[in-house]
């Protein structure tokens, strides 16, 4: 198989790919880039390792 | 400013800043599961929170004294905020050093971690320090500390609820001060949006990077990917108080979920 063949067949294979996502910042404005560069609590907390672990529930 | 490699520590892959001298007593942890972490209001629960919020408000000390030996030619009116947040978050470390040895509690009692600290402080710009440790975990403290006094109220200690909501009231001066020089800086400097960018996508890695795995059991046995998190939300008036920009609220309320509480206003 060479390296066409291989890039057909990758692009004929269904392949799980991250969906893109269409850039919410079009210009550099400072409230835009402000407004997108913010992490929620829950976010910040995903590590489990910051202080709203203190929060836990029993759950999934 | 560039650091030696004997300042930084990898953890999970990440490099992170190396932790800050600790007395004898603490015991010094490096992941979430090594942390006593409980999930209730017992006695013991109650003492292991106030002891990790009592360190976390010594890592907001020398994360902001640090800044100030770091970036010595800083404005003085930003000088003179990062002063005065030092004091606060000593006496926060106090009070809360305090009520913990009222509840039988001692120093060095539980594990602590230096997150805060180990991120923030990776950080080669007053700019990119104060997203992270001001603009965004101390304006995720203002969501969470309003969530942590009702759950020391219901638990029947008003005493640390209003504890709680003393500092809370600091807090918003903190993040307050940094979103106006932040704001400020941004508008002389477009250049400063880009460096912000940059340290939250930071976070965002070293969050990924650390994250509990499956099966995970912490120091006090509570399995950390069979608990989720209770949802603390966007306190959106102290946000306010600390100006955030309704547009800043709205985009994290859409974040959580709550798109269709945000309500179209004027002013941004």
């Amino acid at each position: 198989m060479n390296a066409m063949t291989d890039l057909k067949k990758l692009a004929d294979d269904e392949v799980e790919r991250p969906r893109y996502e269409t850039p919410s910042i079009t210009v550099m404005a400072d409230e835009e880039v402000l407004k997108a560069f913010q992490m929620t609590a829950l976010e910040i907390s995903a590590a489990g390792c910051w202080w709203s672990a203190s929060s836990w529930t029993a759950g999934s | 400013m560039t650091l030696a490699a004997s300042e930084t520590k990898t953890v999970r892959g990440a490099v992170l800043r190396r932790d800050p001298a600790r007395e004898g007593c603490f015991k010094l942890v490096h992941l979430h599961q090594d942390m006593q972490d409980y999930g209730d209001m017992s006695q013991a629960s109650r003492r292991q929170r106030l002891h990790q919020h009592m360190h976390n408000e010594m890592q907001s000390l020398e994360i902001a004294a640090q800044c100030l030996v770091d970036f010595p030619d800083t404005p003085w009116e930003l000088r003179m905020e990062l002063a005065r947040q030092c004091w606060d978050e000593t006496r926060h470390t106090q009070m809360l050093y305090k009520r913990l040895l009222e509840l039988g509690g001692s120093k060095g009692e539980f594990p602590v971690m230096n997150y805060e600290w180990g991120v923030t402080c990776m950080m080669d710009t007053l700019e990119a320090r104060l997203a992270l440790q001001n603009r965004t975990f101390e304006g995720g403290e203002i969501d969470l500390l309003r969530e942590l006094a009702g759950m020391w109220r219901a638990a029947g200690d008003d005493e640390t609820a209003d504890l709680l909501s003393s500092i809370l009231v600091d807090e918003i001066q903190h993040v307050r001060f940094a979103n106006r020089w932040l704001k400020q800086l941004a508008h002389e400097q477009p250049r400063t949006l880009l460096t912000i960018a940059r340290a939250i996508h930071f976070l965002r890695g070293v969050t990924a990077a650390l994250a509990p795995q499956q099966g995970d059991v912490n120091a006090a046995g509570v399995d950390l990917s069979g608990y989720t998190h209770l949802g603390v939300l966007a306190n959106i008036e102290d946000r306010r108080h600390a100006e955030f920009s309704e547009q800043e609220i709205a985009e994290l309320l859409r974040k959580e979920g709550f798109a269709g509480l945000v309500v179209p206003t004027a002013t941004s």
